[in-house]
């Protein structure tokens, strides 16, 4: 063993703390690489390939002779003071080389026809897509169409994280599930239907919630987020892990008849946290569950999304990163506003002061509903419970603050309709020392509602626990559950 | 960048490939280093091609080096873009070009300092 010094040439030596040599203790020119890749792990990839040998275009010198006309190569021993240079060679071209077409099979060729005869794309493209690696987060409504048109246009991952099942209600957008798969996993449902589109594809499911405790691990191993989740705990923990890791997340979001559509990119450009630094109050802004959403918008923005991440993967165009794009389904109208990264942001920005994940629960101030309602004390009845006392005659007057609209899916004949935002004026109408039970569709807004009725002095007011979708699992299975 | 130096393609296939050996790098990084520069990257054009990194480039590549590439078609001028090899290998990241840097097409297959 001897002690040499190894010369790092300057693309290198950010895996080496900036040094342009190390010095280290070896008996050949290989063990000094070797004992080299040990000391800057890093390093290992850029100068050996998987097979264990010198890439190519990496040359090492030993003091000025090059090792490849050395007639022991890697092998040949070392002194005391000698230096061993790593040495680029710059190599690239146009087209593949003759040979690298191998990987396209015939049959891929065949499938990927219309992509090969863009320029755009060829076969760089195509086997550029074949690497890919893309996570989706959410097999729902934007899931649905993004992951369809990435399997589809030859991404040779994706990876999709989801622990929901298909309900009925998701068939009116979330086209990747059909009526045969309500009650499965979505996850089952997803796999089925990608692997049919392009069989294959390597698809890895996670079938887990996407946590702060289990995000880094699940994105480091993808080159791009899809972000089609659909609150913001997750889509603030997204962003986060997005920006430690250094990935970009492709983003849409849809609400009624609008969507948008970005690509967030600490390195390039701004994070979600520079648009919005912080979530909104919980309950201002409704989810679709409570607002609804036209089935077809989740179709379009999921499409963008899928268009920016081939964009991202091909490196072609000009991508959303820095522009937030809006779609207005009603006005048929898509306007652009150009994002900014902010010095100030929390995350990316100059002097971060969040450095890992948090708990984004807490962060967008929700907490589970049990808690939230024994914190708030509001009394409760339960659906067999108001069933009961209805039947018994008891003089109970059923408020119901949903929106008129609602009423035509279901009712309860005894209910009288006073909507959540006619509440406080309607007060004066009303006899305090009647009783009442308030009801909703989930008990969400009818709890908001016992709530202002106590305050204003109301003392005998009940919510109905889980609204009438309780009603309908306890009392009355043929009322529809929407 | 304070200067463009055109390097000779040793490569076999030239109008589609481009080679620059060690030795005459060695050499670059030896002039660079009198003229007190540093080499940040190499440029090269794509004749007929669009300037998008190609599988070979990507495999070639050296990560913290720029790539300028030039794209060039029978209908006008060149196209030119910049890249940088991600950590892991897998792609090139486009780099913005500033309205400074002003670049002169040229039909070589050579390096920037």
């Amino acid at each position: 063993m001897h002690n040499v010094s190894v010369l790092i040439p300057t693309p290198l030596q950010q895996y080496t703390d900036g040094r342009g040599a190390v010095s280290l203790e070896a008996g050949t020119v290989g063990a000094a690489l070797a004992n080299l890749s040990a000391l800057h792990p890093a390093l290992r990839h850029h100068l050996f390939a998987e097979d264990g040998n010198l890439r190519a275009f990496v040359n090492v010198y030993l003091n000025d002779e090059d090792i490849r006309y050395l007639d022991e190569g890697l092998q040949t021993g070392v002194g005391a003071g000698d230096e061993i240079r790593i040495v680029p060679s710059i190599a690239g071209g146009a087209v593949t080389m003759t040979g690298d077409r191998k990987d396209l099979s015939a049959g891929e060729i065949r499938r990927y026809a219309r992509h090969l005869i863009l320029p755009e794309v060829g076969s760089d493209g195509q086997r550029a897509l074949k690497r890919a690696r893309v996570l989706l987060v959410g097999a729902g409504g934007l899931g649905s169409p993004a992951s369809m048109y990435l399997a589809a246009a030859g991404v040779g991952t994706l990876g999709l994280v989801d622990f929901d099942t298909v309900e009925e209600s998701n068939l009116q957008r979330q086209v990747i599930h059909g009526t045969r798969d309500v009650g499965r996993p979505k996850l089952e449902s997803a796999r089925q239907r990608l692997l049919d589109i392009n069989p294959s594809l390597n698809f890895e499911g996670h079938g887990v919630r996407l946590t702060a405790e289990n995000a880094l691990e699940i994105i480091a191993d993808y080159d791009i987020v899809v972000d089609g989740t659909d609150n913001f705990p997750t889509r603030y923990l997204v962003n986060d892990a997005c920006v430690l890791l250094d990935k970009p997340n492709v983003y849409g979001s849809i609400f009624r008849f609008e969507g948008q559509a970005s690509v967030f990119y600490a390195s390039e450009g701004p994070c979600y946290r520079c648009l919005y630094r912080e979530p909104p109050p919980p309950g201002l802004v409704p989810s679709c569950a409570e607002g609804g959403v036209l089935g077809v918008l989740p179709g379009i923005i999921g499409a963008l999304q899928a268009n920016e991440t081939l964009k991202l993967i091909l490196g072609i165009g000009d991508t959303l990163i820095g522009r937030l794009l809006l779609f207005d389904a009603l006005r048929m109208r898509f306007r652009e506003l150009r994002l900014r990264t902010d010095p100030e942001c929390p995350i990316c920005g100059e002097a971060p002061t969040i450095r890992e994940l948090i708990d984004y629960e807490a962060f967008c101030g929700i907490r589970p509903a049990e808690v939230e309602r024994a914190e708030m004390r509001i009394p409760e009845i339960t659906a067999t419970e108001l069933k009961a006392r209805l039947d018994a005659g008891h003089d109970i007057r059923v408020l119901d603050v949903r929106e008129p609209y609602e009423l035509e899916i279901c009712k309860l004949d005894a209910a009288e309709l006073i909507p959540l935002g006619q509440l406080p004026t309607s007060l004066s109408k009303l006899n305090k020392d009647d009783e009442f039970v308030v009801i909703c569709r989930s008990g969400r807004r009818s709890a908001h509602a016992v709530l202002m009725l106590r305050e204003a002095g109301f003392h005998n007011v009940f919510n109905l626990s889980g609204g009438l979708l309780a009603w309908s699992d306890e009392v009355d299975p043929s009322m529809p559950k929407y | 960048m304070h200067a463009a130096i055109p390097l000779a393609n040793e490569g076999a296939e030239r109008t589609r490939r481009y080679l620059i050996g060690p030795a005459a790098v060695l050499q670059l990084e030896r002039r660079a280093e009198e003229l007190g520069l540093k080499v940040v990257g190499y440029y090269h054009s794509h004749p007929d091609a669009p300037a998008v990194p190609s599988e070979a480039d990507r495999e070639h590549a050296w990560p913290w080096y720029v790539y300028l590439i030039a794209g060039t078609s029978k209908r006008g001028a060149p196209q030119w873009s910049a890249w940088r090899l991600t950590g892991d290998r897998r792609r090139f990241r486009r780099l913005a070009i500033g309205a400074g840097d002003r670049l002169e097409g040229g039909s070589c297959t050579t390096s920037v300092s």
